[in-house]
């Protein structure tokens, strides 16, 4: 039993590392996930360094909009959370803004806030107050970030982080967190419309200007993971598997060597194949 | 002593001979499902997209246990377990070791097919809280492991006693996808028309009733209850199979 739980393991070890090494060679870039319950999207993003500003702007392909009922959303507090376990608590961004660009300079919608020491949360109160003073106050610093970040965008969630110093930054992760009891309001509005039929219509892009473009994004929960390469720490633990397996294998062999004789076989019959080929 | 570690070790040498007859279907379904979770492990590192790709692939899981419940309903069938009888092995030891090889170690490939890959890729997932009583919408990845878990073990064990039973082959393949397929689907159809009919998937499938209990307009229960019920569901109709295989090679 131990060979064949053995066998299995190895089939998983194996498995991982073709997942890993196609990561490794097709230098996947920043992904970003919908995790939204109701409706699967597709988001495009990358994440970009310059100097110790990060800029992770994210593209929306083929998005729907699903009108929600007014009031709704009133009265909770969004949290943009800020995780890097990587590294070390000490590091925390000194600056954080999100930005909804749509290709218009007119349509930025900003939004930012104070770093909070403990929770290490980004808190919005009232999304509607910040995003108005954002704009007025840093509208063409940001349009310049965009514009270089993320040419040519029809539309864009820009969160732009600032670390002090030359911080290295990996596996960082955003969590835009909404509280589950507006997610199941949305999802019980969102099954009664399917029920009656009209559910949802493409987004003309131009559009997304108002308050409902707000609405879309505030019943929305997206995670935003950054999965670059494989680090070190996945080949690691690769390697750290492989080797657990083994010492596992060479125990069993020692243990009743006849289970094994496959292995000789297939040896033998390697070295025939490869004798052929040589003459 | 001596006597035990002997009887253990007749049970190993013939679950390795079963698994080496049975293992190639579970094989291959536990590589895909292991592909599938690097994947999932290091590209989406989300439950809830999790969630759908565990689903489609737990509908295959029966029907690879399926295969391994018709070579015991063969061999009972044939007589070919005389063979192995007169051997020298036990009754209570050859059904031992089929019930290890069709339940036992299919869940804990299943295990480490799944932990493995997320282990090596993100690891930091399987270390969430587990909210399975407070919050059952909101379970961590952990949590519907534990779920999954109970379904699978629950599936099999119904399997088998609905195949010692009939000691016919093509009901247990029907029974894989009664419960797999059809079961979960008439259930989430008849809760469209009644909510309550939802808690008849606690006593077979605990991880469809996680997802349906997600809805505002499903009444809830904790999940754990759903887990306990399917679990010891499972413990009865595995205690029944034992008796049932032993009854049919003493006849």
């Amino acid at each position: 039993m131990i060979r064949y739980l053995v066998y299995l393991s190895l089939i998983a070890i194996i498995a991982t590392n073709v997942v890993l090494a196609i990561a490794y060679f097709s230098k996947a870039e920043a992904r970003v996930y919908s995790t939204r319950f109701y409706r699967p999207n597709t988001y495009i993003a990358t994440l970009k360094r310059d100097g110790n500003v990060y800029v992770m702007y994210i593209k929306e392909v083929g998005m729907y909009y699903i009108p929600s009922p007014p009031g709704s959303y009133r009265g909770y507090t969004q949290v943009l959370k800020i995780e890097h376990p990587i590294t070390t608590q000490s590091v925390k961004p000194i600056k954080c803004r999100m930005y909804v660009y749509t290709g218009n300079p007119s349509t930025i919608r900003v939004y930012s806030g104070a770093v909070d020491e403990t929770e290490y949360n980004m808190v919005y109160n009232n999304v509607k107050k910040y995003s108005v003073a954002s704009i007025q106050c840093d509208k063409e610093l940001e349009l310049r970030d965009i514009t270089k970040y993320a040419p040519n965008l029809d539309f864009a969630i820009v969160i732009e982080m600032v670390f002090p110093g030359n911080t290295p930054i990996k596996n960082l992760k955003l969590y835009y967190n909404v509280p589950q009891y507006i997610l199941s309001q949305t999802l019980g509005d969102v099954t009664r419309q399917a029920i009656e039929g009209d559910i949802s219509y493409r987004v003309n892009l131009d559009h997304i200007v108002d308050d409902t473009c707000l609405a879309y994004f505030r019943d929305t929960s997206i995670t935003i993971s950054n999965v670059l390469a494989p680090t070190e720490e996945h080949f690691l633990r690769l390697l750290l598997a492989y080797i657990i397996a083994g010492i596992v294998l060479v125990i069993d062999y020692r243990r009743d060597p006849d289970n094994y004789k496959w292995v000789i076989r297939l040896s033998q019959k390697l070295k025939r194949i490869l004798g052929m080929l040589k003459s | 002593m001596q006597g035990l570690r002997q009887r253990v070790s007749r049970i190993l040498i013939h679950l390795d001979f079963i698994l080496s007859k049975v293992i190639k279907p579970l094989a291959i379904y536990l590589a895909f499902l292991s592909l599938l979770y690097a994947a999932i492990a290091y590209y989406l590192p989300t439950t809830w997209v999790i969630l759908p790709l565990l689903f489609l692939m737990l509908l295959f899981f029966p029907l690879t246990i399926a295969f391994a419940i018709e070579g015991l309903i063969d061999e009972i069938v044939s007589g070919r377990t005389e063979l192995y009888l007169v051997a020298g092995l036990t009754r209570t030891q050859y059904v031992t070791a089929w019930i290890m090889a069709i339940i036992l170690f299919p869940i804990v490939g299943f295990i480490l097919s799944t932990t493995i890959p997320i282990l090596i890729t993100a690891p930091d997932i399987i270390i969430q809280n587990i909210n399975l009583i407070t919050e059952p919408v909101r379970m961590s990845v952990l949590g519907l492991f534990v779920t999954l878990i109970t379904q699978l073990y629950n599936n099999t064990a119904i399997m088998v006693f609905v195949g010692l039973a009939s000691r016919r082959k093509g009901i247990v393949f029907l029974m894989a996808i009664i419960l797999s397929f059809i079961l979960p689907l008439a259930v989430s159809i008849m809760t469209a028309f009644n909510p309550y009919i939802v808690h008849l998937l606690m006593f077979t499938s605990p991880l469809y009733y996680a997802t349906w209990s997600a809805l505002p307009q499903i009444p809830k229960a904790p999940l754990w209850i759903a887990i306990v019920f399917s679990f010891t569901i499972a413990m009865i109709f595995t205690i029944q199979s034992i008796v049932l295989a032993k009854k049919a090679l003493e006849a």
